[in-house]
């Protein structure tokens, strides 16, 4: 069921994780994608993945959430293993069949690939399931803040996200009932070839559309009508505010991206 | 004739994850052919919830639904089928139109069953005519009809499926007055018509009333009260505590009866309460 997908929904909770200041989460997750793409060597990586499942812990994420969310790479994981694994060339051949051939180093770079998708996937996931949407949006654009200077609409691209990232859920849960109502009537989304298919979906995209043109008019007349105008002279209820355990934090960060990256060149 | 029937019924959303909520539990009931039966319940008691398993759309985590004499969950069983046999109408179902014109909307339907172009139209032209959706409408978008006029094209998109069992989410929901009752008396038509089962999910104890043989209370997930209209409504007090109440005409006649006036209870509708009161009315003046 759509509903399944877990990925850019919150989940509410008191953790340190919870608490980090977003402007902060945001840096974090950049730091610690530069550490996943720096980890060459086996203890980095290894170092790597205990980092994730000990934040995950420590937000007190459920690590069947984490799975539920890795579902829907499982096939582009598959392709890429089976794409890397015959068709690598390597010097350390392990078993040959025709143009197939198995390598270690095929091997090798297919362990590191997957490591890499699955670190990326679980480690930006924790950034949304630990802060909520609007928290997120005004620390992006606390963050941008400075790009003000030379004109460029940080206010207004942080309230298209926020409205953007407010409707996923409520776009997914039209799509499933409007899916449901379709159904009922005999519809049928699983049989046929790739045109009959697409065809299938029109019975769900034009109520879709429409609903969604019919919701950004009335949105928009709602905001007018409490005299939106734009980030000109306009407040926050909430200022983002940094402390002890953020600087804390960010120093956790570097030492252990700093640590990764020089094992890279230490040879045991 | 038992055509359909729930037994333990048990349904909880999001299982494993922090927005668990036991939406259904332990639901059983029975449903005679041509049977008229009403769903009441709170908001958020679960209705919406028990009818999308009626026609497979939801699965039970536990419990079955016999239909026909067959366990839908049976495998092997044609889900296909289980769809045309029970007839769901969603709640505002206006947001499932999507067809260039009215009629071929309504024949949305009827062509994914694999019926004949000849069928078809007969089809359509019978169920429009059960819910007084006029032909002159049938060239027009969907798009352009008032809310009522959507509400019954949507209710004929299900009834030209000419399903066995016609189940309806707050069929009247957002509707004015008259639309409410244009809309509850052509349901009550169509039932008397075809002779089809007939289950709605309403908020209105009134028409629950009017035109339900039976009526299941739903609380907090539970199966609360099963019986005829009068059965349940008798029981003013319990449906009290659980946020629900009785037809308002009812309840004046029960507030008369704990005042000691020998009035009957089983009254829903004004003009049989004016009967009731009428004689009364005269004694006193006496
Ligand atoms: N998709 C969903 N995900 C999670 N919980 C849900 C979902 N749909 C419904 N619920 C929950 O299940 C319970 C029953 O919901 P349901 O929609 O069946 O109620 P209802 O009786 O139809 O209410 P209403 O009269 O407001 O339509 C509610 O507590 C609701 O919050
Ligand atoms: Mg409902």
């Amino acid at each position: 069921m759509l509903s399944d997908i877990t990925i850019g929904q919150m989940f509410p909770g008191n953790s340190l994780i919870h608490k980090l200041d977003a402007r902060y989460k945001i840096v974090f997750t950049i730091i610690f994608m530069v550490m996943l793409f720096c980890a060459n060597s086996l203890i980095g990586m290894a170092i790597t993945l205990l980092f994730v499942i000990f934040i995950y812990l420590l937000a007190k994420i459920p690590l069947t959430m984490l799975l539920k969310s890795l579902k829907p790479i499982i096939p582009i994981v598959i392709f890429m293993t089976v794409f890397n694994v015959f068709f690598y060339s390597g010097e350390t051949v392990i078993f040959k069949w025709g143009i197939i051939k198995l390598t270690l180093e095929g091997l090798k770079m297919t362990g590191v690939m997957m490591f890499r998708v699955i670190s990326v996937i679980s480690g930006t996931a924790m950034l949304t399931y630990t802060t909520s949407s609007i928290e997120l949006t005004d620390a992006i654009e606390s963050l941008m803040s400075p790009l003000k200077k030379v004109k460029f609409p940080v206010h207004d691209l942080s309230m298209m996200m926020t409205i953007a990232l407010r409707f996923i859920p409520t776009l997914i849960e039209e799509t499933d009932k409007i899916m449901s109502a379709q159904k009922s009537r005999g519809a049928d989304f699983e049989s046929g070839n790739i045109i009959k298919r697409a065809k299938a979906l029109m019975p769900i995209l034009i109520p879709l559309f429409l609903s969604a043109v019919t919701r950004a008019g009335e949105l928009a007349t709602a905001m007018e009508s409490r005299c939106y105008r734009g980030g000109e002279g306009r407040t926050k209820m909430k200022q983002p505010k940094s402390d002890k355990r953020d600087y804390i934090s960010l120093v956790f960060m570097i030492v252990l991206t700093a640590l990764v990256i020089s094992l890279n060149y230490i040879k045991f | 004739m038992t055509v359909l029937e729930v037994k333990n019924l048990s349904y909880s959303y999001g299982s494993g994850t922090p927005f668990y909520k036991k939406a259904l539990s332990d639901i059983s009931f029975k449903i005679e052919k041509g049977e008229f039966v009403a769903i009441i319940g709170h908001t958020g008691s679960g209705k919406s919830t028990l009818v999308s398993h009626l026609n497979a759309l939801t699965r039970a985590q536990s419990g079955s639904i016999i239909l026909n004499g067959e366990d839908i969950y049976k495998k092997g069983y044609n889900i296909k089928k289980a769809r045309q046999t029970v007839g769901l109408v969603f709640q505002y179902p206006e947001y499932q139109l999507f067809e260039e014109t009215v009629y071929r909307d309504i024949a949305f339907g009827p062509k994914n069953m694999g019926l004949s172009e000849s069928e078809i139209k007969s089809r359509v032209i019978s169920a429009a005519s059960a819910l007084e959706i006029d032909k002159s409408m049938f060239n027009s978008s969907p798009f352009e009809l008032s809310g009522g006029q959507k509400r019954r094209v949507a209710i004929a998109g299900v009834i030209a499926m000419n399903p066995e069992i016609l189940v309806l989410d707050e069929p009247a929901a957002g509707l004015d007055p008259k639309g409410r009752d244009r809309v509850m008396r052509l349901i009550s038509e169509y039932r008397k018509n075809t002779g089809n089962t007939v289950i709605i999910v309403s908020h209105s104890m009134q028409d629950a009333a009017n035109y339900a043989d039976r009526v299941l209370v739903l609380n907090e997930g539970k199966l609360y009260l099963n019986g005829t209209v009068d059965e349940v409504f008798e029981k003013a007090d319990e449906l009290e505590s659980i946020g629900l109440s009785v037809p308002p005409i009812t309840k004046i006649l029960i507030e008369l009866h704990k005042k000691g006036y020998a009035v009957p209870l089983n009254v829903y509708t004004a003009e049989d309460a004016a009967k009731a009161l009428l004689p009364l009315l005269k004694k006193e003046v006496k």
